[in-house]
């Protein structure tokens, strides 16, 4: 370290040069568009006085392209004003570099195609060529350049492609360019806006067309409009209707007249958007999107309570097999009866409710995704434990055992009796939704576990772990309020919601085979997961198989139990 | 005599010399504080000696090229010129007597060497109305004595007449009391944790120390009797009793004298008892001669600080809680790069009000008309606040012109400045030069704990 690095606030107000949050080591910057730079764009400057561009040999060339593209170009000299060829040094390098740059090899780099021939540092010199002569791609080359060393000293050729056999090859000594000073200030060769080239950013104007059907990372497109903050008891926001109306982020009216509900196709979006030009103008109006939700002035995250760790590994443990697996199996199987409790959409019936189909399509599907997603969450619950076996943490004595039963007797949750099956009307999504609030109890439980998994003692992956379990049940909120929202068009018919079918809990005899299904899913899935937990994955793998083929069972035989108005009683399955 | 845990002599050596900057360690690496905008920086290996170089070959010149060589220099951050800011902080004598009889006091007992008096209402009620005649902003009211609560009557009446007044004008009102706590009641708790006061507690430590230095006016201990009635107080810590209001915060604070021989035990005695947190002020003016810190006594207080501070440091590390608030202070001023020409607010926008309604530069300068300054009945003198800061500016004390903890330090309180002379600088650089490795090894483990 030369420089001076700053400390304290009043030392970081003075420095020049960006923040350290701002930095080029903090930032996540690839050679990926929409992240914040390209990596490549740095080492285009490694050697001083010239800018070379890494070219990738394309996936599918056409017939009538230059073979031989590929590898380290040459774009152009550039000493003039470079920082570390200063006219006066007393450096020999410097003023070799500079004579040989403004004298007949500067003139002869000016024209033809130049490309990086050998690198050379430390004694070994590495050819630019594989074996067969091919010249390496300009990707993998880069990362030779990646691995120069500072302050040693570097020797490099370029060769002329296109020039007469044999081909011109010009030898130059210097050394790797310090892309930044210790204070984070990025070295003065690189122009203004160089390091940010080919990325997707907002004041390029072709950030416009970065939406998800163009590139892998994009812009926002349907977002929702700022919140006014307050929200109800539940969560549930007050301005219902701005807080579910998607709009276009792109839309080019940004005044409150201009928050309508986003067109849903592509094309009829378009004249409403910000237009090329326009966003090279207009780039800071956009929102920032934080959850899915435009942010305005000032981001300010919720205070989320620090959950209290569990007392030791024993009381986790005891939470974990007694209430959190139990509670997690339990609340599939209430949503998997939630599910066949609704017609399907081809039940709809046709002409009296036009959008009765496309919402129970809907629904149906977010109910599966957010049933499957309890599934999940009950074979990472068991994974925790089983991890914690094998870590060694169980108490003295007792080993891990699959957990796959609902919870035991009467259990009040969101207000809801978790011991019975209801179908899905508004009360019991309204409980649903209780249940799975982010702030609510299950999230809480999680909670712990994750501040517990944090302490040292603990194995990392199982920390990870536990908060995928922790941060995944936010998802299953919003479907579910999505779900209650698109059933309330529903609410002013007489009787029962007409999405829903006529329904009452079977007896064990009506639904024989639908429980077998059920039975004999959680004897595989038990099966599968005491494999895994001994760490034999092949019996493991065929076990899941055979669980997934007993619920494809179960959920044909619930389905033709349904559309006669029979639910299954699944807790009689155990 | 108490022994330094620390070699305090080398120190001492090692901190004369440079006035623009100050080298320091942590540990193996090397870092600068730039006296100017009190800046912290890591800095090359060798910075030290040749800072040190420069010093004494060119003075300060040479110091600020060789600053200026690392891109250290900039515009000078304290201007030499003051300006007295509007009165935002009060301290009311509102009982100039006390209950106790404290070898070292400043008050000598409360009458501050005249008659003691009790501040009467219509007093304490121009006071209020002159702190808080502007709208908005925020404003301090702080009550010290004497023994504030042998006037409890004036003392509440004044509180809820400004925090009805600072309501109506918008002003973000902060109250604070300092107490012996011997008059403490439930009641007054109660009183104190409804209105978010910041009380300070003068507590000296475990029982005999305490009732050494803290006797009864009979010459009685006045311990037990204090902690007995520390429970109301300390039990209603923590969560505002009313929205938008200040929670209660219960402090100690020991006034440090040669009879302090294990400050570490002291500060873990009083942390122990349940209060917020716990400091030491030495006591460098005293009534009784025999109390004062001499040089000696201050080395070994340093060394004892220390042991105290790397205690702090420990504990930081191990995210246990360690309310150390003489450590705790200088890690968020050293973070947030503190630099002050002046020790204190005092005659700037802090004045204590003596009973009779007399303003001086703040509670400890009552009755002493070196630094008189109007009164709450005619009006705050303001060009004696100017000449106050005139001639209280650091940069025109001496030696403080060429010491590089002035910005940090301020030139030491001011009444001890004037009554004794600067006689704990030594101690107060060895005090930062620790501090400043602390924080460089805190704020880069714990970088969030400052802020």
């Amino acid at each position: 370290m030369n420089e001076p690095v700053p400390r304290n606030r009043t030392a970081r107000a003075a420095a020049l040069g960006n923040p350290a949050s701002a930095r080029l080591e903090s930032g996540v910057g690839n050679c990926f568009p929409g992240l914040e730079m390209d990596v490549r764009n740095l080492d285009g400057r490694f050697f001083p006085g010239l800018l070379f561009q890494v070219v990738t040999a394309p996936v599918a060339p056409l017939p009538q392209a230059l073979p031989n593209q590929a590898g380290i170009r040459l774009i152009y000299l550039d000493y003039l004003a470079d920082p570390m060829l200063p006219e006066r040094s007393e450096a020999p390098w410097v003023q070799k570099l500079l004579a040989t740059y403004t004298g007949a090899t500067g003139i002869a780099l000016a024209h033809g195609r130049w490309y990086l021939h050998w690198i050379e540092q430390g004694g070994n010199r590495i050819s630019c060529y594989a074996s067969d002569g091919t010249p390496y791609d300009g990707e993998l080359l880069w990362r030779f350049l990646r691995c120069l060393a500072l302050d040693e000293p570097l020797s490099i050729a370029l060769v002329q492609r296109d020039g007469p056999d044999p081909k011109p090859v010009v030898e130059l000594a210097g050394y790797r360019r310090r892309y930044t000073t210790a204070a984070g200030v990025i070295d003065p060769s690189f122009a203004p806006g160089e390091l940010t080239q080919s990325m997707c950013n907002p004041w390029q104007h072709d950030f416009r067309d970065c939406a998800c059907y163009y590139w892998a990372s994009n812009h926002p497109d349907v977002v929702i409009g700022e919140a006014g903050g307050a929200s109800l008891p539940d969560g549930a926001p007050t301005g219902t209707t701005a807080a579910v109306t998607p709009l276009d982020w792109l839309r080019r009216d940004r005044s409150p007249a201009g928050a309508v509900a986003a067109p849903a196709s592509r094309a009829a979006a378009r004249p409403a958007q910000l237009d090329h030009y326009e966003i090279n103008r207009r780039w800071q109006d956009l929102a920032f999107v934080v959850g899915g939700r435009e942010i305005g002035a000032v981001y300010e995250p919720a205070m989320v309570p620090l959950a209290r760790p569990y007392a030791n590994a024993a009381e986790m443990i005891d939470e974990l097999e007694q209430r959190l697996a139990p509670l997690e199996l339990t609340l599939a199987l209430q949503y998997l009866y939630g599910l066949f409790s609704m017609h399907t959409p081809e039940e709809a019936p046709p002409g009296r409710w036009p959008t009765m189909h496309a919402d129970l399509t809907a629904a149906r599907q977010w109910i599966t995704l957010i049933a499957v997603g309890e599934m999940t969450h009950l074979r990472w619950a068991n994974q925790l434990l089983w991890g914690l076996d094998q870590a060694g943490l169980y108490p003295k004595g007792r080993h891990y055992t699959p957990v796959l039963t609902p919870l035991k007797g009467p259990q009040n949750l969101g207000g809801i009796e978790l011991s019975t099956l209801p179908v899905l009307d508004l009360a019991t999504l309204d409980a649903y939704i209780r249940i799975e609030r982010p702030e609510g109890q299950l999230a809480n439980a999680y909670g712990r576990c994750v501040a517990t998994l944090k302490l040292e003692a603990y194995p990392r992956d199982l920390y990870e772990l536990a908060v995928r379990i922790d941060s995944d049940g936010d998802q299953h909120y919003e479907r579910f309020r999505a779900v209650r929202q698109s059933f309330e068009a529903y609410a002013g018919a007489p009787g029962r919601l007409p999405v829903l079918r006529e329904m009452r809990v079977g007896t064990a005899d009506e639904t024989r085979a639908a429980l077998a299904a059920t039975s004999e899913m959680t004897a595989a899935l038990r099966e599968a997961y005491a494999a895994e937990a001994r760490r034999e994955f092949e019996p493991a793998q065929a076990a899941i198989t055979l669980a997934r083929a007993a619920m494809d069972r179960l959920r044909v035989e619930a389905e033709a139990l349904g559309a006669r108005g029979i639910g299954v009683p699944f807790f009689d399955a155990w | 005599m108490i022994v330094a845990t620390i070699p305090v002599a080398s120190l001492a050596r090692r901190l004369a010399g440079p006035r623009e900057a100050h080298a320091f360690r942590s540990g193996a690496a090397e870092h600068a504080l730039v006296v100017d905008g009190s800046r912290i920086y890591d800095m090359p290996e060798g910075f030290g000696a040749r800072l040190l170089e420069a010093a004494q070959r060119g003075g300060p010149a040479a110091e600020r090229e060789l600053l200026a060589s690392f891109g250290l220099d900039r515009e000078p951050a304290i201007c030499p010129e003051l300006q007295a800011p509007p009165v935002r902080a009060l301290a009311l004598a509102v009982s100039e007597h006390c209950n106790l009889g404290c070898g070292y006091c400043y008050a000598d007992g409360g009458s501050f060497g005249a008659q003691a008096q009790q501040m009467p209402w219509e007093v304490a009620r121009q006071a209020v109305e002159r702190l808080l005649e502007g709208e908005g902003g925020s404003a301090s009211l702080a009550f010290l004595g004497g023994e504030p609560l042998m006037n409890r009557k004036v003392l509440r009446r004044a509180v809820e007449h400004a925090s009805a007044l600072a309501e109506r004008r918008g002003t973000a009102l902060r109250l604070a009391l300092t107490t012996n706590a011997t008059l403490l009641i439930e009641d007054d708790a109660e009183f104190l944790a409804e209105h978010g006061f910041a009380v300070t507690v003068s507590i000296d430590g475990e029982r005999e120390l305490h009732d050494a230095l803290r006797p009864t006016r009979g010459g009685g201990g006045s311990y037990e009797r204090i902690v007995s009635r520390l429970t109301p107080l300390l039990r209603r810590q923590g969560s505002p009793a009313r929205a938008g209001r200040a929670s209660l915060q219960a402090s100690a604070r020991v006034t440090v004298t040669a009879r302090h021989r294990d400050l570490r035990a002291t500060l873990e005695h009083l942390m122990a008892l349940g209060f917020h947190s716990v400091g030491f002020a030495p006591s460098l003016t005293s009534r009784d001669p025999a109390l004062a810190l001499d040089a000696a006594d201050l080395q070994a207080l340093l060394g004892q600080m220390i042991d105290c501070a790397r205690e702090f440091e420990r504990r930081l590390l191990a995210r246990e809680p360690y309310p150390f608030s003489n450590m705790l202070a200088a890690m968020q001023e050293l973070q947030r790069g503190t630099h002050r020409p002046l020790p204190c607010g005092a005659g700037a926008g802090y004045l204590g009000v003596a009973a009779d309604g007399a303003a001086s530069a703040c509670h400890r300068f009552v009755a002493d008309p070196r630094a008189a300054m109007g009164s709450v009945q005619q009006g705050f003198d303001d060009a004696a606040r100017a000449a106050w800061l005139e001639s209280r500016h650091v940069d025109r004390q001496e030696p403080c012109r060429s010491c590089w903890a002035r910005y940090l330090c301020g030139g030491g309180c001011h009444h001890e400045v004037l009554n004794r002379g600067r006689v704990a600088c030594d101690f107060i650089r060895g005090w930062l030069d620790h501090c400043l490795g602390a924080y460089v090894r805190l704020s880069a483990a714990r970088p969030d704990a400052f802020n």
